[in-house]
């Protein structure tokens, strides 16, 4: 397998992460079975792209796509708690609209960003006038890591910030026991909505970056980006209890990007390999079985052998 | 002068007017006045926690609460955990498994304020519960990173009891909250209990199922049966009977007999000061119907 391809999977692992942190969110902190996800991915997108097509400044439009995205994730929680649907019904029902409202808003399944400003127009810009004294792909593949890197970093930095606020505590303790949340003055629905609207904010925003750097946004992006999500977060919890074997969100948050990059990576390898993108929502799903079933695949194994 | 907590006809049924319909409260009227340190007692499905919950969560079918002459009746339990404090046999019903021990100090601790973006442990804080927590005497103060499931079950219930008393509350429910523990523990829990109330003077209901323990603590016992008060006895009344005697009474009012008249009248003989339900000892089972 070239170090290229393995490079590249680690760097779309970065890009990937935010949208897993969202994922983690709603998955491991809210513990609502969030499917809004595969409609807030391409909302995010879909916004972004229309608002720079309209000569929006882009972080501008990125922005309004992270805010998009935490409505959504909000009328999610919503009808959950105040109308009390059942969350993955509810999830679903938000995710199925979103649908419709991408292609509303975006007039088109398919819009193509290839001569809008990006957000990345600055770094387009330096590598076309240097593009004589440097190789073009050289610093496409370093530029865009790093900053990929650093854009990652800093906001499982500030997840771990929030997460360790009072305010976050909060949102946790009503994740993991809404009676005890009540007992402790914590308004759970409201906490519901607010981890919601974090999640689906990071969700989109994802998509915001992926439309933009990949230049172009689709209605279609979304399917199966919450089994992506899910297969890293899952991924990542699989490696913090075998390795760091700590609760610490620290860590935790760390192993979700680490999950990330481990998902896209095998999908580097299955590629490399010479599987059709047609067994890819296979593979995936095989992933997450994989990674569902480590700790009771290793105890079994271990009991066989403790017997014998 | 309006009382401290003053439930007004308060009834609570179950399944209102299906064939399983039932009546967990029945009409009950009760003062609770600042400072009153009182045991519940009763046996199983006498309205005990329907009581605890009229007042941390409400959801009754009839009546009113006051606090502080407020109705609180149609409050939602998240507001109402400002002032009232609560401990149940369970102590996971309130503490969060996957926060560590600090995290669920600092909840409780935030209980009555608000949570805003501020670090959630600080080093202050740190200090404080590290403070409060080797006044337990049971080396907690050194596990303050450690996941609460880490804890033994007398730990746990010690710490609830911690937590529930960390932000001042004006209203103390335990909910039978020894009754998980073995005898050594439960020892431990009834004194930490006993002295947290009486040192910080919390307005305290303990409902309890255990004689000994009904007739120990307090001032002031409240019998329940099928929903009713049946019996108030005050601090004078609870002065009064030794703590044998009382146990003899609560015997008797579970076995459903009547007491021969020099007994109830030596327990019974001082005025009844916060007399609710004016049922001599005697005539209970008619007091039922």
């Amino acid at each position: 397998m070239s170090g290229y391809a393995l490079w590249t999977a680690i760097w779309q692992g970065f890009l990937g992460g935010i949208l897993c942190l969202g994922v983690y969110v709603s998955f491991s902190i809210v513990r609502f079975p969030d499917l809004t996800c595969d409609g807030s991915y391409p909302l995010g997108a879909c916004i972004v792209a229309v608002t720079i097509s309209a000569g929006f400044n882009p972080f501008l439009g990125t922005a309004l796509a992270v805010i998009c995205g935490a409505v959504a994730g909000t009328i999610t929680g919503l009808l959950n708690t105040k109308l009390k649907i059942p969350a993955i019904v509810a999830s679903i029902l938000v995710m199925l609209s979103l649908y419709s409202v991408n292609l509303v808003a975006m007039n088109a399944p398919i819009i193509s960003l290839s001569k809008t400003k990006t957000v990345f127009w600055g770094i387009e810009n330096f590598i076309s006038k240097n593009n004589n004294s440097l190789n073009k792909y050289h610093i496409t593949n370093i530029i865009y890591p790093l900053l990929f890197l650093v854009v990652v970093y800093l906001i499982k930095k500030s997840l771990d910030w929030f997460l360790n606020t009072e305010f976050g505590i909060a949102l946790r303790a009503a994740g993991d026991n809404p009676k005890m949340a009540r007992a402790m003055g914590i308004n759970e629905q409201a906490m519901v909505w607010i981890g919601l609207a974090l999640a689906n904010g990071l969700i989109a925003f994802s998509g915001a970056l992926f439309a933009q750097i990949q230049k172009f946004a689709d209605v279609n992006l979304g399917i199966g980006m919450i089994i992506v999500g899910l297969a890293s977060v899952f991924i990542g919890e699989a490696i913090n209890n075998r390795v760091f074997k700590t609760k610490k969100l620290v860590y935790a948050t760390t192993c979700v990007i680490l999950g990330s990059m481990i998902y896209k990576f095998a999908i580097a390898v299955a590629y490399e390999i010479g599987l059709s993108t047609d067994y890819f929502n296979l593979l995936t799903s095989t992933i997450v079985i994989v990674a569902l079933l480590i700790p009771t695949l290793r105890s079994n194994i271990l009991s066989v052998i403790r017997r014998s | 002068m309006t009382c401290f907590v003053q439930l007004k006809n308060v009834s609570k049924i179950y399944n209102k007017g299906q064939a399983n319909e039932c009546i967990a409260l029945n009409n009950i009227n009760l003062e609770i006045n600042k400072g009153d340190y009182i045991t519940v007692w009763g046996t199983n499905g006498a309205g005990k926690t329907s009581l605890l919950d009229t007042l941390s969560k409400g959801g009754i079918t009839d009546g009113y609460v006051f606090l502080n002459g407020v109705d609180i009746t149609k409050m939602q339990e998240h507001k109402r955990a400002r002032f009232v404090g609560r401990i149940t046999q369970n102590p996971f019903e309130i503490l969060a498994e996957s926060l560590t021990l600090e995290e669920n100090l600092a909840l409780a601790f935030h209980r009555d304020k608000a949570y805003t973006l501020r670090k959630g442990i600080t080093r202050n804080f740190k200090e404080m519960i590290k403070h409060r927590l080797s006044d337990l005497k049971l080396g907690l103060e050194k596990r303050l990173g450690e996941n609460v499931y880490n804890l033994s079950g007398g730990e746990r219930q010690a710490i609830t009891i911690l937590m529930a008393t960390l932000s001042a509350p004006k209203l103390l429910l335990l909910d039978e909250h020894t009754a998980a523990l073995d005898l050594e523990k439960t020892k431990l829990i009834e004194n930490l209990t006993d002295s947290v109330v009486l040192q910080n003077g919390i307005t305290t209901l303990w409902v309890t199922h255990k004689k000994e323990q009904a007739a120990r603590f307090g001032n002031r016992i409240l019998f329940l049966k099928k929903g009713k008060i049946v019996k108030d006895l005050s601090m004078q009344d609870k002065h009064n009977i030794s703590e044998k005697n009382m146990i003899d009474i609560l015997e008797r009012f579970q076995l459903d007999t009547v007491p021969s008249e020099d007994t109830s009248n030596a327990a019974v003989a001082p005025p009844l000061t916060y007399t609710i339900n004016n049922t001599k000892i005697g005539n209970i089972s008619s007091n039922i119907k």
